[in-house]
């Protein structure tokens, strides 16, 4: 084995030795056991000098003694040494990997110590895709974690960590800021965190008790260093663009297709004036900037953190906007050496302009012989001339789909937030390894946003033959306009308290944290009024302003509601135990109740066990060189989901009924309520692997997974004459099974270069694995706005699996067919839809490269997606007389093409079928960064670094609209849009230059 | 130090004590967002607010909208399905064809929203005998709700024939057998009926007049609207006498008489007017869903989907003269009522005048939630029901019956009447009030009138709607499917 490696070292090394030159001093590097180390980068500080070891470790260069020479070389620690004539390096190995710190909940732990599933992200990598949220700059970096972009200005992306393991259940990862226990990343600039960490295994995450079935992520804000006062400034500026555009038929085309499908020849008129590309109306060049500035430092008595950053965002869509303010200031307190205090606060102002996502849709499907404007100003509808074919206001209607600028033109909404959220904790050593720590952690938010709909003046640009007086002659009851005025707010907050209790004895390690959580949340309260006829200027958008009130619906007028607060109490511990660093033990148990069920049903235990071996650090291993660190690890756990639910209990809901001309207020049950709910409830068993080969150059992970979701809840409907509505009931289990594999080779050439390579891959099968409750009817969902649905969920299949009819040809007049046969019965049932597969990837992953050569930086970083399937739900949203895409007229049924890839033209509404699920896979360059950092030339000036990025700059695939990336609306839930292409934002791709110095 | 120690120690033990125990009860959170059983139970007041709340029931979408629309109209020679040729409206072209199936969503809305409303009223009865009230409240809130009850179980009995019944919301939600077996076992249309009747004599008997009601309670069912449901259900079974005898009862009351005007019955000057026995309640903003918005003229100007259009079959059957043609169809173009011009830019060459709500001159604030009230039952139906079940007993009181409409309709007395001249001027009183149908079928004239219309009724098959396929799913097989389908 050994003398392999020393042969591969010597064929890597041996052309680049040749050139070693034998002047001033020279010397020998070895590793502890006195063998000699080859290629050890050897720089002279402050000299622009530098060599490497020879393949006996020797090295020379031509210094004077005295000069601080550094000796580096991966898998080895630095070491610095003055010059001297003839000189003995002894290099020791690095554990840094494994010496690193890692947050796990309720105190932190060293890397090499872990025994679950753990995913660490750093600040350089977090802050290299410049997004509102930090999450996105996780996406490609870590195996099992699923991240749908969504670059809507504002919106989040969704995340979803080892699969889908609910349906209708909390899908969101717990975030823990600082101890602050957080539903998102909202109100946090990525420029102030310092460390991301992801627990992924039922084990790890059993701690959270009933929050951490979608796991939890861990973020470790920056903190000042005892020392100088460091300053930080941040820029960038960015322009966005749509990655994907999807061409559409033109105004010839247009026609061509409207009018066989009319089958005339001169409704639409061949030779139109107007050629609107709706698109291009309704989308513009995007821009993004963010300025962050921190200022650190710290004392014998403390540290402090404080930073300011201003994000903007004016996206694609024309109009939007988003903006936002953050402060945050960390502080820790040393008062003594056994009691410290830790406060942070971060505050968040955010500005959002949001534009209807609609208006994308509008522009697929409008017409392209609708001028944006008339003459006479008037905003373009769609009328044709029976005499002429062309768009005439006279005429008859075309369709029913607005004018997609009108639509901008006209929304007029504005919401701001102020978050604040912090979390203040001390930490006492009670006695010499037993410290007790407290840590209070609250989320504040305030939200208020406003809509104001001007509706005559929509209501006068869909009539545009009408005049003013016309329109008010037909519509007199309709009111000018509508202002609506929102406010909301929550306070979200925990209180952790725990005991750790820390010892060695001998070669034996044991740590002991215990303690209890309390925790309140779904807390927010919204106030909502609306009034008619404000004057039209936006400064005058306040109710007090308006002229009438009179006829507005009594139950919109004021709404007003606060959710029912969801309190949690925990108790926990967990135990470590370590023997000789070699054989790993933690075990956890959380006893959690949570107020959202009946009193029976409130309390659950989640127990955890890992175990880790070390197998390198076994006598046996000693020898094998090659290896350098290779441990096993396995655990088992249960983790609840209590994240969703409200609270469970026969309510009733207003349900008004007029008598005498007048609505007076009546209530019913919604729907009976199972007392037996409780808990979903995640158990997984995780084995995985650690491992470093080569010299440390090759990292890697492998972990094999199988989680159930047990008592998944799922909505039943009993006989509708016992239950209006659905009820909630523990119904089903899902499977999620998979494999992750992290691998990473990190090497240097010479003294200036070095490269990494890292790749990772996450394989998960996603399956409905149990129902057991007979009312459970297989819940609909993916609703196309056009009275069809296209998802089902059923029994052994994926969540998110789409339900559709086969088509299977086209019949003699071009229209399709689709397989009826399917329920054995002839004619088309519901019974007839097909699994045309789930919108849920079947595998991830991602590839990263990176290399610095002197003063330059450069990576490239890619992310892929295989095995899902899009819907493409707007194209499959027809109601006739809309536009279509270009390449469908290259091949049509006609009775002369059969075969045709498409339909013949038709203004039926299609019904959901195979012929618009498309293949979702993709493989994008997620990110390429150059970067140079100057040398330093100012004594004030630490560090000057300056950058291009391009982030989503190619994408590869298959799907034919503009994102295979399709987050959907109600934050990704499976049973609403994601996956369905309809009224999304357009994934973009940015291109930014940015600069950070350091003082 | 070793003082210091144990101190340092017992300060944390009981540090962590204190939190420890500090906060279990804080599980039990008082609810925010909606009223709690036990607050509604300690709430006599809510009791009114209970049986206004099955009420709501009849404004939703599938009670007596598109779905009800479609199966009770479309199906029948007074109606086309309408709009574009297009547009199917999901099924309704099926309807309208006759070559409906078990699948198709009409039916199972239908089916839905009176079970639905059924469980209201069972729900709202469970309660009502556990709060303490005012006996005569109390006895007129269980009889509405049987009114109520007994008019959705009428709406299916004619629907399906013989349905399931159910009249307990008292259940075990672990006890799945039971449930399956009470919710999906039918019963006979004779049971039904059976059941219908009892709630209907006893709601007779705890209801008021329509006249004892205080203004603001306008709307609630009363002793002639029990009555007059009796003598219709009687009049389907065709036992003659007895609906005879109710009709009676309902004339007798002086309660009603007929509007001078028909056109105004179906406008908002009608509602709740001397005719009125029983009719949905609507107001702008809180009306039934889309009721007008499904039939009213689609085009340019859009003013909704165009459904339910006056057939040609029912457009040439009026004798001339008649004033109920013009009330009944809308004629493209013309100029409404209201003074709006209907232009010849509207699809459709006909529309349901009696579903137009008016922008102009009555309430209105949008589309989906008009003001138009929806007439169930009123008083020429009865006078029509008396005439018909008195032409069985002998021929009494048809004659007078039958003028009292005619002469209101604008025509000449009739000087003898048959039978089909009761069910002629039925058709013609009754027309786009979604009886026609169930007349066609209970008359067994079905079969003839549809093949007139180009349409083939299969006798033996087509006197019901199939059970809904997705119900029967649900059952789990309980629910046997009728005959044909």
């Amino acid at each position: 084995m050994k003398s392999f490696i020393r042969l591969t070292v010597i064929l890597l090394f041996s052309s680049y030795f040749s050139q070693i030159n034998a002047q001033g001093i020279s010397g020998k590097i070895t590793d502890k056991d006195n063998l000699p180390v080859p290629g050890v980068n050897v720089v002279a500080v402050d000299q622009n000098k530098a060599t490497a070891s020879d393949i006996d470790g020797n090295f020379s260069l031509n210094v004077s003694p005295g000069t601080a020479l550094q000796f580096s070389m991966i898998g080895f620690e630095t070491q610095t040494k003055s010059a001297a004539t003839t000189m003995q390096v002894v290099l020791a190995l690095s554990n840094k990997v494994l010496e690193e710190v890692v947050v796990v909940g309720y105190g932190t732990k060293k890397k090499g110590a872990i025994t679950g599933s753990v995913s660490q992200i750093k600040a350089d990598e977090i802050i290299k895709t410049p997004a509102r949220s930090a999450i996105q700059g996780i996406q490609g970096k870590a195996a099992g974690i699923n991240v749908v972009t969504n670059d809507e200005p504002g919106a989040n992306p969704t995340i979803i960590i080892r699969g889908l393991g609910t349906v209708l259940d909390g899908r969101e990862p717990l975030y823990v800021i600082d101890g602050a226990e957080a539903g998102s990343l909202n109100g946090l600039s990525s420029n102030d965190i310092a460390t991301i960490d992801i627990l992924k295994d039922a084990a790890s995450l059993a701690i959270y008790g009933q929050k951490g079935s979608n796991g939890v992520i861990l973020i470790t804000t920056k903190r000042g260093k005892k020392g100088e006062v460091k300053i930080s400034y941040d820029s960038y500026f960015g322009e966005k663009h749509i990655l994907k555009k999807v061409k559409m038929a033109d105004s010839y085309r247009y026609a061509y297709y409207n009018n066989t499908a009319l089958g005339s020849s001169t409704y639409y008129n061949f030779n139109q004036p107007v050629n609107t590309n709706w698109l291009n109306e309704i989308t513009r060049k995007g821009e993004v900037t963010n300025n962050s500035v921190s200022i650190s430092g710290g004392g014998e008595t403390g540290t402090y953190y404080f930073g300011l950053s201003h994000y903007t965002e004016k996206g694609i869509l024309i109009g939007t906007d988003y903006k936002r303010s953050n402060i945050i200031s960390r502080n820790d307190y040393q008062f003594s050496d056994r009691f410290k205090v830790t406060q942070s606060v971060n505050v968040s102002i955010a500005n959002n302009i949001p534009k209807p996502l609609g208006a994308f849709t509008s522009a697929y499907k409008q017409s392209p012989i609708v001028p944006v404007r008339y003459a006479t100003g008037q905003f373009g509808m769609p009328f044709v001339s029976p005499d002429t074919g062309l768009n005439d206001i006279s005429g008859n209607v075309m369709n029913n789909v607005g004018n997609p600028v009108a639509q901008l033109f006209y929304a007029n909404e504005k919401n701001r937030n102020v978050t604040l959220f912090g979390s203040i904790g001390a930490e006492l050593e009670i006695l010499k390894g037993l410290k007790f720590n407290t840590n209070f952690g609250g989320t504040a938010d305030w939200g208020k946003g406003y809509t104001f709909t001007p509706n005559r003046e929509i209501g006068l640009s869909q009539n545009p033959s009408l005049t003013e007086a016309q329109y008010i002659d037909i519509n007199p009851k309709e009111p000018i306009n509508t202002l609506q005025q929102r406010r909301s707010d929550f306070f979200n907050w925990n209180w952790d308290n725990y005991l750790t209790f820390k010892k060695a004895f001998g070669e034996h390690d044991v740590t002991v944290v215990a303690g209890m959580s309390r925790s309140t949340t779904n807390t927010t309260e919204e106030l909502k009024a609306t009034r008619y006829n404000v004057p039209k200027q936006s400064n005058y958008w306040f109710l007090d302003l308006s002229e009438n009130n009179e006829e507005i619906r009594p139950e919109n007028a004021i709404e007003n509601f606060h959710r029912t607060p969801k309190v949690s109490i925990a108790y926990f511990a967990r135990l470590e135990y370590t023997f000789m660093d070699k054989y790993l033990f933690s075990g956890t148990v959380r006893r959690e109740g949570i107020s959202v069920f009946q009193t029976a049903k409130q309390w659950g235990i989640f127990p955890a066990a890992s175990v880790g071996w070390v197998v390198t650090k076994e006598n046996f291993m000693s020898n094998v060189r090659f290896i350098n660190l290779l441990k096993l690890r396995g655990g088992y756990g249960e983790v609840g989901n209590g994240a969703g639910g409200d609270y469970n209990y026969i309510s009733f809901s207003p349900n008004n009924y007029p008598f005498g001309g007048v609505s007076q207020p009546g209530t019913s049950i919604d729907a009976i309520v199972d007392y037996n709910l409780t808990w979903e409830t995640v158990t997984e068993l995780d084995f995985g692997i650690d491992f470093i080969f080569a010299n440390n150059h090759i990292s890697g992970t492998v972990d094999f997974y199988n989680r159930k979701s047990k008592d998944l809840k799922l909505r039943v409907q009993l006989p509708y004459v016992y239950s209006g509505g659905e009820t909630l009931a523990n119904a089903g289990e899902i499977t999620n099974k998979g494999v992750e594999a992290t691998l990473r080779w990190d090497d240097t050439i010479g003294a200036d270069f070095q490269y990494y390579i890292g790749g990772n891959f996450s394989h998960n099968e996603n399956e409905l694995s149990k129902i057991n409750n007979e009312f459970f009817r297989n819940s609909t969902g993916g609703d196309t706005g056009n009275g069809k649905y296209t998802k089902i969920v059923k029994l052994g299949d994926p969540i998110g699996s789409f339900y559709v009819f086969e088509q299977i040809g086209y019949n003699g007049d071009g229209a399709p067919i689709y397989n009826d046969l399917v329920d054995g019965v002839a004619g088309l049932t519901d019974n007839d839809r097909v699994n045309a597969g789930s919108y849920i990837p079947k595998y991830t992953y991602g590839i990263n490269f990176g290399i610095n050569y002197k003063n330059v930086d450069f990576s490239v970083d890619t992310y892929a997606v295989g095995g899902n399937k899009i819907y493409n739900g707007k194209k499959a949203q027809r109601f006739g007389g809309e536009n279509v895409e270009y390449d469908i007229l290259d091949s049509f049924w006609t009775p002369s093409n059969p075969n045709a890839e498409n339909p013949k033209p038709s203004n039926e509404i299609p019904q959901p079928s195979t012929y618009y699920v498309e293949d979702g896979s993709f493989f994008r360059i997620n990110n390429i960064t150059l970067g140079y950092t100057f040398p330093k030339m100012i004594k004030m000036v630490n560090k000057v670094r300056l950058y291009v990025t391009a982030v989503n700059p190619f994408i590869f695939t298959n799907y034919s609209g503009y994102s295979p990336e399709i987050s959907g609306d109600d934050a990704g839930n499976p049973l609403r849009r994601a996956g369905i292409e309809l009224d999304a934002y357009p994934t973009n791709k940015t291109f930014l230059v940015g600069a950070s110095v350091t003082f | 130090m070793k003082k210091q120690i144990t101190y340092r120690f017992l300060t944390g033990i009981s540090l962590m004590t204190l939190i420890f125990t500090s906060c279990e009860a804080d599980l039990d959170v008082d609810p925010n967002d909606k009223i709690s059983e036990t607050d509604l139970l300690n709430n006599p007041a809510k009791a009114t607010q209970l049986v206004n709340g099955v009420y709501n029931k009849l404004l939703d979408y599938d009670m007596n909208s598109f779905s009800w629309i479609g199966i009770t109209s479309i199906t029948s020679d007074d109606a086309d399905k309408g709009s574009t040729a297009g547009d199917s409206g999901a099924d309704k072209n099926k309807l309208d064809n006759l070559d409906f199936a078990a699948s198709d969503v009409s039916f199972n809305g239908v089916w839905k929203a009176r079970y639905a409303g059924i469980g209201r009223a069972n729900t709202a009865l469970f309660y009502l005998d556990k709060l303490s009230l005012d006996p005569g409240l109390k006895n007129r809130l269980i009889g509405e709700l049987k009114f109520l009850r007994a008019m959705w179980y009428f709406d299916l009995v004619r629907c399906y024939g013989g349905v399931p019944i159910v009249v307990s919301s008292d259940v075990d939600i672990s006890d799945t057998e039971t449930i399956l077996n009470t919710a999906y076992t039918r019963k006979s249309k004779q049971e039904t009926y059976a059941q219908i009747e009892a709630d209907l004599l006893d709601a007779i008997e705890k209801l008021p007049l329509k006249s004892q009601y205080a203004p603001i309670d306008m709307g609630r069912a009363t002793k002639g609207a029990a009555q007059a449901l009796l003598a219709k259900a009687y009049l389907y079974q065709e036992k003659w006498q007895q609906s005879f005898d109710m009709s009676g009862e309902v004339i007798g009351s002086g309660q009603y008489a007929l509007l001078a005007d028909y056109a105004q019955v179906w406008r908002e000057a009608g509602e709740n007017g001397t005719e009125s026995i029983f009719e949905i309640q609507a107001v702008a903003g809180n009306g039934i869903t889309d009721y007008s918005y499904v039939q009213e003229p689609r085009g340019t100007p859009d003013l909704g989907w165009g459904f339910n259009t006056p057939s040609l079959s029912l457009t040439n059957s009026y004798e001339s003269g008649d004033l109920r043609k013009a009330a009944t169809i809308m004629f493209i173009p013309s100029t409404l009522w209201d003074g709006f011009f209907a232009p010849s830019t509207l699809n459709n060459p006909r529309y349901n005048y009696k579903a137009y709500h008016s922008r102009i001159a009555e309430s209105f604030i949008d589309r989906s939630q008009s003001g138009k009230n929806l007439r169930v039952l009123k008083y020429s139906d009865i006078l029509l029901i008396r005439a018909e079940a008195g032409f069985h007993i002998g021929n009494v009181e048809t004659l007078s019956r039958v003028n009292e409409i005619r002469d209101r309709a604008g025509l000449q007395p009739a000087l003898t009447v048959t039978l089909q001249s009761i069910w002629n001027e039925r058709r013609w009183e009754m027309a786009m009030e979604h009886d026609r149908w169930f007349d066609i079928v209970r008359t067994g004239q079905a079969q003839a009138v549809m093949a007139a219309n180009g349409k083939s009724f299969i006798v033996g098959v087509h006197e019901v709607f199939p059970i809904p396929q997705e119900q029967i799913t649900a059952s789990g097989g309980r629910l046997i499917q009728n005959n044909g389908y």
